[in-house]
């Protein structure tokens, strides 16, 4: 496989991981060497797993940001988050990210080209925003997150400040 | 004293996070009287335990208290039972919630909030979940959310609270 895609998330409705079975994007993703790993053990899948969707079972924080490292993206698909961690870890490890077009990303990413939005639902629009990953190959830029992030001890005084 | 109370906490996003506090209260100089609650055999527990084997000793001279609850805590009929009825300020001054769900009977509580199904969760279990909230949240809560667009959704469903809205570093 060409191109290695990791989407980070537990197995929940919101998260979306159905749409990896359907056959036109699991066609797409074996026709163009991509393939998706998951952090979600085989038997969760509901489906036999190919090439092109591996499961690697749940996986620890650590691991999980040394194979956000060695993939070409981050793929992610989940409907809402109140944060969407995978989403700032993978823009700090300098990663293309392909996501829906939804509040939680623009708040974190803004309108930077760093980042692939498909914008709605369904696999067609994964398909064209992953051709478009495919044909623009995004570069690593050096500005990360819209908002900045506070560090742990000033934003603890400020709980403890608030109360 | 005050209190972090992340018993309910298991998860490995929400592991992270919360996890990025009871590091930095373990390990910082500057900060004194905590009680940190959690959980056995919790991703939390795991990632404690190597913390406090890298600081052995180093925080009992400040009065940081690490207390470990059975797992039996984190089943949500015992969870919301503590929360309903302990009456935190007897012990505590201030206290600070990372698993969801606020104690009713603490007036000076902030709760971290990063359960996005408590307000997008469609199922009977989330509904149900999201009225035991509504019971357990009081005027004086304050609130703390990582983005604008939780704390805009939560003003939504749960109506307005006082808050903060800071994203950190993990």
């Amino acid at each position: 496989m060409n191109y290695k895609l990791f989407y980070p998330a537990s197995l929940l409705p919101h998260k979306n991981h159905h749409l990896l079975l359907e056959p036109k994007l699991l066609d797409y993703l074996t026709v163009n060497n991509i393939q998706v790993r998951l952090t979600i053990n085989e038997d969760q899948l509901l489906a036999k797993p190919t090439e092109a969707v591996i499961c690697l079972g749940p996986l620890n924080h650590d691991d999980c940001i040394a194979l956000l490292r060695e993939s070409d993206a981050l793929l992610f698909l989940s409907e809402f988050e109140s944060l969407g961690l995978p989403l700032i870890e993978a823009v700090n490890a300098r990663k293309p990210v392909i996501s829906y077009d939804l509040p939680y990303c623009r708040e974190l990413l803004g309108d930077s080209p760093y980042y692939i939005l498909y914008e709605s639902e369904g696999v067609n629009p994964i398909c064209s925003a992953l051709t478009r990953f495919l044909l623009d190959q995004p570069k690593p830029r050096q500005s990360l997150l819209v908002r900045d992030t506070l560090p742990v001890s000033t934003v603890w005084s400020r709980f403890l400040n608030a109360i | 004293m005050d209190l972090l109370w992340a018993a309910g906490v298991n998860g490995e996003g929400s592991s992270v996070v919360t996890f990025s506090f009871v590091e930095f209260l373990i390990s910082s100089e500057d900060v004194s009287d905590v009680c940190i609650v959690y959980t056995s055999e919790s991703t939390l527990s795991a990632k404690i335990a190597l913390a406090e084997a890298c600081n052995a000793g180093n925080h009992s001279s400040r009065n940081i208290r690490l207390v470990r609850l059975p797992k039996l805590c984190r089943l949500y009929p015992i969870h919301l039972l503590v929360k309903y009825f302990f009456p935190v300020s007897l012990w505590f001054r201030r206290c600070v919630v990372f698993d969801d769900f606020p104690f009713r009977l603490c007036p000076r509580q902030l709760l971290y909030f990063h359960q996005p199904n408590l307000i997008f969760g469609s199922t009977i279990l989330w509904k149900l979940k999201r009225l035991a909230f509504m019971m357990l949240k009081t005027k004086r809560l304050t609130i703390s959310f990582q983005t604008f667009h939780i704390r805009d959704s939560y003003v939504r469903v749960f109506g307005n609270c006082k808050s903060l809205c800071l994203l950190h570093q993990v």
